[in-house]
């Protein structure tokens, strides 16, 4: 190693959470200046990584040294005083309040007793949004900035904290190809400066524009780290993904019947003119990467969320669904991407199951808890529930547990058509293989089933037919068989990377 | 992404309780059960006249109003929610009993009680429709409800003049020998126990309360449930009206004024907490009569009623942090 220590030294960090390893000895330099690239697919352990620069997670192993000296980072502010400061992708201010106040927050510069120093304060922001290449009064109160001034308040917020590093997570997501060029040139000022960048990203054409060096991630481990003008995209692309798929999923050949949902072009909060026809029997896989608009999607077909364009149909028929209820009713059901947005935490294992269907156990109103338990305790064998006794606390059984619990719930209401999204996120192996074993049987049984998963192999793995989406669009459809990670990564990349690859 | 990850901890409740463990769990769990019993042993040690029946009687008919109004704001915490109005919707129709008494009691009763529901649904829609969280539009609703209770008595008391026999029944009656109000409060517990462990809208109101979201996409229709609790709430209150009206003969304008707070802490001592979803009924009743006794004793003993304040501050907190530790184990 050279003589000078880097300025950023990662050393075989790991952090794991129950049920998941997100970081496994994981190492990275950066030096001094240096914007280094930060890659992989969702899941890969990106942001645990920056969790952990930022203080937000206590690794469980390994070290960090800051110009050659071990540190430790037990929270944001140790963090922003050591000169490591995140630029998040969804901006974490105070809207309300000023900007000034925002990028001071904390230490606002006080006068005599203890008095805030308004002049200062003012005056000093006005000079770090000059730096950032803002024209605005530091008086302004951030709710009425866009996205991308947002983004630069908390560049000009790590300024003001002298940071020496800074965390760039998704910087261009949500900003156009104007904003992403000045945000460009910020950068580079700023490295000449000599302050350090990780830089986040799924536009592989942005590192090539603007990091000396890449870092690739996959299921937590880290693959490799590049010089940028000794790789090529393509190659990236083939080191974030490919893995050894193994015999967990089950075997194909399900014989796809009669379209059950489809969608003709609909449109609402998050993705535009999306169609689809999803059968009866078949497992219909939605990639794509995280903010693509697959939930937003799903959840407008379940009811969730309104459409403003386009219309739906079940078995043919056009249809409204103003509530999740009336989705459920023509027998459409949702399972959500966060776990805890479809369990009642203090609420017995029975209740859970039985919730969605007071049909199947009431007359008029009044249970028959008799034959509720029964219905439960059918499926908790069925599905393999690891419970003690149905009237379990939902809340203290595993990740995978509950997942079939909700799944119970849909089973008993006789649902005809299962979206699932995320099913296996954050739940253990084997649990997962029950959960694709179960999900394969009821698509036999006519069940159609449509599966968005942020999981490569899962998708490759489980679905007949894969849809991609990008940037809310559906932006293409692959047959089973035929699907690789390559092919839905290249279609589930933002569209200008791919257009630029066409043309390379 | 998760492949390589280790087995996850199976489901494993904590099964390795020593003898100590569960002598603890057992009364942290039944903490309210053993205050009561402990409050009642106390209490009859320190004064002969507690334990006559003549006492414990006066006691339970004056906890009724309270009894009512906080077995309707158990449901509402049940839901997540709070009513703050519940003690002006007391009033009102306390107020409306009074005044209608003379068109017969059949009608006063009626007229309480509908001006209760009337407000619980206005209380509902609120929070439904307009999205207002619980807190601001009950706390409008009790503000709105105690002016009108002003405007239509004028600010004074409204007398009922040469009450019947049948209008006092309610608040001052006897069924054999326990108190008219008793034998009502203890005909709507039931109740309203029963609603809520054998029904489809009384298990709706813990579902929408432990995870509004997920009780959504379960396809409950969350905010007629919302409508319904508050309803009941309202009713309730009502009720609490036409029995105070009853037994005073008069409907005065601050009747049930802060009846929402005592209830409020009734049910939080009971074990229901504002998290939603844990609790019932059976607490609440607890948390009511803990309270009732509590003041009784301390008055006998000649406590003036504001040490009693002090004393009723403290053991809300010691119930609330018995309910986090139930929750932790």
């Amino acid at each position: 190693m050279a003589s000078v220590p880097a300025f950023l030294d990662v050393r075989g960090i790991s952090k794991s959470f129950p049920g998941v390893v997100a970081l496994d000895q994981v190492s990275l330099l950066v030096d001094r200046g240096e914007i280094h690239a930060l890659i992989g697919e969702n899941g890969a352990g990106k942001s645990t990584l920056m969790k952990v620069l930022d203080g937000i997670y206590t690794p469980n192993d390994g070290e960090i040294l800051l110009d050659g000296r071990p540190v430790r980072i037990p929270d944001p502010f140790v963090a922003l005083e050591l000169g490591i400061s995140m630029v998040h992708q969804e901006p974490k201010l105070c809207s309300p309040l000023s900007i000034s106040e925002n990028v001071f927050m904390g230490r606002l510069p006080l006068a005599a007793w203890g008095r805030v120093d308004w002049a200062e304060a003012d005056r000093r922001t006005a000079e770090l949004l000059e730096r950032v290449g803002l024209d605005l009064d530091p008086r302004t109160p951030v709710e009425a900035l866009s996205i991308a001034q947002r983004q630069l308040i908390q560049l000009a917020k790590a300024l003001a904290f002298k940071a020496r590093l800074i965390i760039l997570d998704e910087p261009t997501a949500s900003l156009t190809p104007v904003e992403v060029d000045r945000l460009f040139t910020i950068v580079r000022g700023l490295q000449a400066d000599g302050v350090s960048f990780l830089y986040i990203s799924h536009h592989l054409d942005e590192i090539f524009r603007i990091a000396s060096r890449v870092t690739v991630l996959k299921d937590g481990r880290k693959v490799t780290t590049l010089d940028v003008a000794s790789t090529s995209k393509d190659a990236l692309i083939g080191l974030m993904v490919g893995r050894d798929l193994g015999e967990r999923f089950p075997a194909k050949g399900r014989a796809p019947g009669k379209p059950v949902l489809e969608a003709r072009e609909i449109s609402g909060h998050g993705f535009r003119d999306a169609s689809l026809t999803l059968r009866a029997g078949e497992i219909l896989g939605l990639s794509g990467l995280v903010g693509a608009g697959r939930t937003e999607l799903a959840r407008a077909l379940f009811g969730a969320t309104a459409i403003s364009a386009g219309r739906i149909l079940i078995d043919g028929g056009p249809v409204v669904l103003r509530s999740p209820a009336d989705a459920i009713r023509k027998g459409v059901s949702y399972i959500a991407e966060d776990r805890r947005d479809g369990l009642f935490m203090p609420l017995s294992v029975r209740e859970n199951i039985a919730f969605a269907a007071p049909e199947k156990h009431s007359r008029f109103g009044v249970l028959n808890s008799r034959k509720q338990a029964e219905q439960a305790r059918a499926f908790i064998g069925r599905l393999n529930v690891r419970t003690p006794h149905a009237e379990q606390p939902v809340a203290v059984l595993s990740g995978g547990n509950q997942q079939k619990c909700i799944l119970a719930r849909w089973l008993l209401k006789g649902v005809r058509v299962l979206i699932l999204d995320e099913p296996t996120r954050g739940i253990d192996v084997g649990a997962k293989r029950e959960i694709y074993a179960l999900v394969d049987q009821l698509a036999r049984e006519g069940i159609a089933v449509l599966l968005i998963s942020s999981e490569l192999p899962e998708i490759l793995g489980m679905a007949d037919r894969v849809l991609v989406m990008s940037d809310g669009r559906i932006t293409g459809e692959v047959e089973g068989d035929r699907a690789t990670e390559e092919s839905l990564l290249a279609l589930a990349l933002p569209v200008e990377s791919i257009k630029q690859e066409l043309h390379a | 992404m998760t492949d390589t990850a280790i087995t996850e901890g199976a489901a494993s409740p904590k099964t390795a309780n020593s003898g100590y463990n569960r002598a603890l769990g057992l009364l942290v769990r039944y903490s309210n059960v053993l205050a009561l019993v402990l409050l009642l042993v106390v209490a009859s040690l320190l004064s002969p006249y507690f334990l006559s029946s003549r006492n414990i009687l006066n006691v339970l008919r004056g906890a009724t109003m309270i009894g009512l109004v906080s077995i309707g704001m158990t449901y509402v915490i049940l839901n997540r929610g709070i009513d703050l109005s519940a003690g002006s919707i007391v009033g009102i129709s306390a107020a409306l009993t009074a005044g209608f008494a003379h068109y017969g009691v059949g009608a006063a009763v009626l007229v309480g009680v509908a001006a209760g529901v009337a407000v619980g649904i206005v209380n509902g829609l609120l929070i439904t429709r307009l999205r207002l969280q619980p807190f601001i539009a009950t706390l409008s609703t009790m503000i709105f409800v105690r002016g009108l209770v002003y405007i239509y008595t004028e600010g004074s008391n409204v007398i009922v003049r040469d009450a019947s026999a049948a209008f006092t029944f309610l608040g001052s009656g006897f069924i054999g020998p326990v108190p008219a109000p008793v034998v009502l409060f203890a005909i709507v517990w039931l109740i309203a126990a029963l609603t809520l462990h054998y029904t489809v809208f009384g298990r709706a109101v813990y579902a929408v309360g432990a995870n509004e979201e997920a009780a959504r996409l379960s396809g409950i229709a969350v905010e007629r449930n919302k409508v319904l609790v508050y309803t009941v709430s309202g009713l309730l209150a009502g009720l609490a009206g036409v029995v105070l009206a009853s037994r005073l003969t008069v409907g005065e304008p601050n009747a049930g004024t802060l009846y929402e707070l005592d209830a409020i802490a009734a049910t939080l001592i009971g074990g229901t907490t504002f998290d939603g979803g844990v609790g019932g009924v059976g607490g609440t009743v607890l948390g009511v009569l803990i309270m009732a006794f509590l003041s009784n004793v301390l008055n006998l003993l000649n406590v003036s009623p504001y040490s009693q304040m002090l004393l009723k501050g403290v053991i809300i907190v010691l119930a609330v942090v018995m309910s986090e530790w139930r929750k932790r184990r």
